[in-house]
């Protein structure tokens, strides 16, 4: 039995046209490509797990439902972020509520109840736990972490949703301008001002790194 | 420099931190930066602010979150299929074709008033009944009482309750239509008999859906006919509810409820070898079809699928093993794919839930295994880890064995095994996939003899090695299972002892190594495939795509008669892959 390593490349375009087509396997190829990276982005915008994942389910729902207006001029993956980080945005203002990390990072107690149920909490006791050759180091970067989505939870929606997909997401400022739809220069100084009010909240890291 | 030149260079320090400035704005920053020691101290700390959020830990999807998305895509699909009849299931229809169903729905719409015009001026108790359908519009109610009359009226104008429209009997037939129709899609209470016909029609038409649904996405597969349904017998029927309602069932998505695969079986079915790329990597399941039906189904599906894929090419591979009991066949299929494309091929091959399939890894394949790829390794901790666990595997297999080239099984099962050496007599008809969680042994001589066959094939046949290997390993795994006992006649090698305490171990833990029902291949190949793919060197290029072969082991059914070829055996064999009750003969040494 000889070992082929033959692979199979699919990429997004023909994986949309075989989902055009009715082959609604293929979209689930595309679930699993992209499921992590949707759902972390959605995680980080809106704070809680659970409405991460449903969100994120809706997302690929939504984005199946109206394959038809996906005409492909921007990549698929862009597109599919477009979709999740509205759908989030409007869940957001129709909860009228932001979701905070249920931690307590300035008491130094990672023993709170509320971590077991929050997932991005539950995210940081396991990167504590996973560090077995620092702990110490593993436990200190975790509060530092901590401090971080807690301020990130306090910006205002559209800088924490710019932060998000800039630093976290790692995507350019013309993807960011596709998804938000505005223009590139309204990205900029968006993500300027995002920084500097995440600066402001996180000013004794920041002074200390 | 002006205060508001200051603020402005200041406001471009986040595009030239990411490097998004043209490089006039650039070299105007650099010199903003290096004349004022403020604006630098700025440009550190935002820039410390941008590394803190790149530094915060990725959080993965749940693991069963694209179980429910397909499950929602599959419940759409029925969903949508029962609100358009024969209109399949298709997330990218046209405009066009919204437009021409809202067109027929007004047609419909129109002819019912037109048709309740019609009724009301011939017979009112008829138009009683109709009228409370067309004054709830889309959302058709009728009260317990008249809905009777409605679909008596509908379904046998000429009978007793029902005053047979004089004048116009067309318009009965048309408004009958229009009740059942109704009625199928708002499953309202009817009366029993009616209640059971309609039953009947709605469970055939999800049936028909279902299968056509997942037929688009699957070569070859046979879409049920309408017709075909229609001459279902009742009991036909029956089963077939019956099977919906396990589907229905498993479409409910409670992964919660799903038994927890051990995470020694999941892992155990997925191997690196210490001679290939470090990227390709097997993923080996035995299925197993308790039925000729169900294994003649599979091949079919199997071959269609090659038909249909050009780039893929499966290796089926026919093997036949005897043992003391019986003649066994297996199949070896090989399919070349990409990591990610892996849980929508099990899907698309059927191997999910599928009546007479059992699906299980190969939980002890032996091979020159050096790792067992179950950490994630999407991070440089993760490489770590995997890096960890290849020298933890290396160790093992150091105090199994002496010599490198030899085969050695899963330490980890084999020393579970170990544990146990009670010498109760083995079940018969442990063939054919019977689901016995074999083990080797470390002083068993099978597995040094294994290695000179490598050796062998190696130099003898003119076999690559790694062929070779991988023969030899087949090799091995019969000898360990016990099934060949052709060869272990040929080889003074094999040892009943040895096959006596893995029986053993099987009967000892109550038949605990028997755990196909709780394997889900689909939602656990996409676990481990989580926790194997890496990340893509671009964040914009998506998952690497990583190439896998997916062995299938496919055995028919269990027969417990023997000396018959494997071809008949498989045609005549029993629904059943139950151990038999007698012992089998001992195997000659």
């Amino acid at each position: 039995m000889p070992a082929s390593s033959a692979s199979i490349s699919f990429q997004d375009a023909d994986l949309v046209e075989q989902v055009r087509d009715g082959d609604t396997a293929a979209f689930g190829h595309l679930v699993a490509k992209y499921q992590d990276r949707v759902y972390n982005t959605v995680l980080r915008i809106n704070g809680n797990a659970d409405d991460a994942r449903d969100l994120t389910q809706d997302a690929f729902l939504r984005a199946l439902e109206s394959l038809d207006s996906f005409s492909g001029r921007a990549g698929f993956y862009t597109w599919l972020f477009r979709i999740a980080v509205n759908l989030t945005i409007s869940y957001g203002r129709m909860m009228q509520r932001r979701k905070t990390v249920s931690l307590e990072p300035r008491t130094g107690s990672l023993g709170a109840g509320e971590w077991a149920v929050n997932r991005q909490g539950a995210g940081l006791v396991g990167e504590l736990h996973s560090d077995e050759e620092n702990p110490q180091a593993a436990a200190s970067r975790t509060e530092v972490n901590i401090l971080v989505v807690e301020a990130l939870n306090e910006l205002e929606d559209e800088h924490r949703t710019v932060l998000v997909l800039k630093d976290i997401e790692s995507m350019d400022y013309a993807q960011i301008a596709e998804i938000l739809d505005v223009p590139l220069g309204t990205v900029k100084s968006r993500v300027h001002r995002a920084r500097m009010a995440l600066r402001d909240k996180l000013r004794p890291l920041v002074v200390q790194t | 420099m002006a205060r508001d030149d200051t603020d402005n260079l200041n406001d471009l320090l986040s595009a030239y931190i990411d490097d998004a400035l043209d490089t006039d704005a650039s070299a105007r920053v650099e010199a903003h930066l290096a004349a004022n020691p403020k604006a630098r101290a700025l440009y550190d700390e935002l820039r410390s602010t941008r590394d803190l959020l790149i530094g915060l830990p990725r959080d993965s999807a749940p693991n069963d979150l694209i179980d429910t998305v397909t499950a929602q895509l599959e419940r759409r699909a029925l969903l949508d299929t029962d609100d358009e009849t024969a209109a399949p299931f298709s997330p990218g229809r046209s405009s066009f074709g919204r437009l021409l169903a809202t067109a027929a729905m007004l047609a419909v719409f129109v002819t019912a008033g037109f048709v309740i015009y019609q009724n009301t001026q011939i017979d009112q108790p008829a138009a009683d009944s109709l009228a409370l359908m067309t004054e709830s519009d889309e959302s058709v109610t009728l009260s317990p009482a008249k809905p009777t009359a409605a679909l008596e009226t509908a379904s046998s104008p000429a009978g007793p309750s029902a005053d047979p429209p004089s004048a116009d009997p067309p318009s009965a037939d048309a408004l009958g239509e229009i009740i059942v129709a109704a009625v199928a899609k708002e499953e309202v209470a009817k009366p029993n008999d009616q209640a059971e016909r309609d039953e009947d029609a709605i469970a055939l038409t999800v049936t028909e859906s279902k299968q056509g649904g997942r037929a688009r996405g699957m070569a070859g597969r046979e879409m049920l006919k309408p017709d075909a349904l229609a001459a279902n017998t009742p009991s036909q029927r029956s089963l077939m509810r019956a099977e919906n309602e396990k589907e229905s069932e498993r479409l409910a998505l409670r992964p919660e409820a799903r038994t927890p695969v051990p995470m020694k079986q999941a892992n155990a079915s997925f191997y690196r070898y210490d001679n290939e790329p470090a990227d390709d990597a097997h993923i080996t399941l035995e299925v197993e079809a308790t039925t000729v039906a169900a294994l003649a189904d599979l091949q079919n599906r199997l071959r269609a699928y090659e038909t249909q894929h050009a780039n893929v090419t499966m290796l089926p591979t026919v093997s036949t093993a005897t043992q003391p009991t019986s003649t066994v066949a297996y199949t070896t299929y090989t399919i070349p794919l990409t990591a990610d494309r892996l849980p929508i091929v099990l899907t698309e091959l059927g191997l999910e839930h599928r009546p007479g399939l059992r699906v299980r890894p190969a939980v002890d394949r032996p091979a020159r295994m050096l790792a067992e790829l179950s950490v994630t390794t999407n991070t440089a901790i993760g490489d770590e880890h995997e890096e960890r666990d290849v020298h933890e595997r290396r160790d093992e297999r150091r105090r199994y064995v002496a010599d490198d080239d030899a085969f050695v099984p899963d330490a980890t099962l084999s020393a579970d095994l170990l544990d146990d050496a009670s010498a109760s007599p083995p079940p018969a008809a442990m063939a054919i996939g019977a689901p016995v969680a074999f083990g080797g042994v470390e002083a068993d001589p099978v597995a040094s003899n294994v290695g000179e066959t490598t050796e062998s094939l190696f130099e003898n046949e003119g076999l690559p090695y790694e062929q070779a290997g991988e023969m030899n390993a087949d090799l091995y795994y019969l000898h360990a299972r016990g099934e060949d006992a052709e060869s272990a006649t040929e080889s003074s090698d094999f040892d009943t002892t040895v096959q006596r305490r893995r029986a053993g171990k099987h009967q000892a833990d109550g038949g605990q190594s028997v755990k196909t029902d709780a394997f889900n291949p689909v939602s656990e190949a996409t676990r481990q495939i989580r926790r194997t793919t890496t990340p893509p060197a671009d964040p914009t290029d998506g998952t690497r795509e990583k190439p896998i072969t997916l062995v299938l082991k496919v055995y028919g059914p269990a027969r417990p008669e023997s000396g018959k070829s494997a071809t008949t055996a498989a045609a005549s064999r029993p629904a059943t892959s139950k151990p038999a009750a007698s012992p089998p003969a001992e195997v000659d040494g």
